[in-house]
């Protein structure tokens, strides 16, 4: 799933590690999920979501969610 | 305490339960049939029971992400590693270095043993490993899909 994560990192001025210690995750998860190689579960996203800001839609790209 | 030192003790503890592992080994060989008969299923059971211990106290402190790595490593990696091991195993050269290996630390020789019942125990101990691997996987599955309130509606 296509997310937003590193633009709004770089916004922020987040390392990864940071936003990691934020949601309570390793820098590796973080970095799974910002490249799309990991779909984070709906608590996850929230907390994500929530360290940001914003909502879950305006950091994760629901038009490429698989239907797997 | 810093990251690197707790992750150094861990490492200490491992490295400790090994040699002491390798040292329990070489002062039960040299214990009587009936001490070392009780004493060598109860430090498996031990070891077996701290290694259980040690997985889930690591696991509690993972991640989904990390969660997700380790159940594709076991599906993957580990049982694909078992079969790889009985695969290894049916390698003549290696069922001979076992055999010779096995002969040595019983007899202390590598040629005073039947071959023909280590070469069997080795393939009845494959084989019980693999059935014991997939009956493991059957209840772990049905116990994951309980927990998650079974199979749904039947269609």
């Amino acid at each position: 799933m296509k997310n937003r994560i590193r633009v709004l990192r770089a916004e922020k001025g987040w390392s990864q590690a940071e936003l990691a210690d934020r949601v309570r995750v390793s820098r590796n998860s973080i970095n799974s999920i910002e490249n799309g190689r990991f779909d984070p579960s709906l608590p996850l996203a929230f907390r994500i979501a929530d360290a940001f800001g914003l909502s879950v839609e305006n950091v994760f790209d629901k038009t490429h969610v698989s239907a797997s | 305490m810093q990251k690197e030192t707790v992750v150094g003790i861990k490492l200490l503890v491992q490295l400790v339960i090994v040699v002491a592992f390798v040292v329990a080994l070489w002062w039960l060989k040299q214990q009587n049939a009936a001490v070392a008969g009780v004493l060598g299923p109860v430090g498996a059971i031990l070891l077996m029971g701290y290694g259980l211990f040690f997985t889930y106290r690591q696991q509690r402190h993972l991640d989904e992400v990390q969660i997700a790595s380790q159940g594709f490593a076991h599906t993957h990696g580990w049982l694909g590693a078992t079969f790889a091991t009985v695969l290894l195993l049916m390698l003549p050269p290696v069922m001979s270095w076992l055999i010779d290996l096995v002969n040595m630390q019983s007899t202390g020789s590598p040629d005073t043993s039947d071959r023909g019942a280590v070469r069997l125990a080795f393939l009845y101990g494959a084989s019980l490993m693999v059935v014991m691997q997939v009956l493991g996987a059957l209840a772990a599955a049905a116990i994951w899909w309980r927990r998650m309130g079974g199979m749904g509606e039947r269609p």
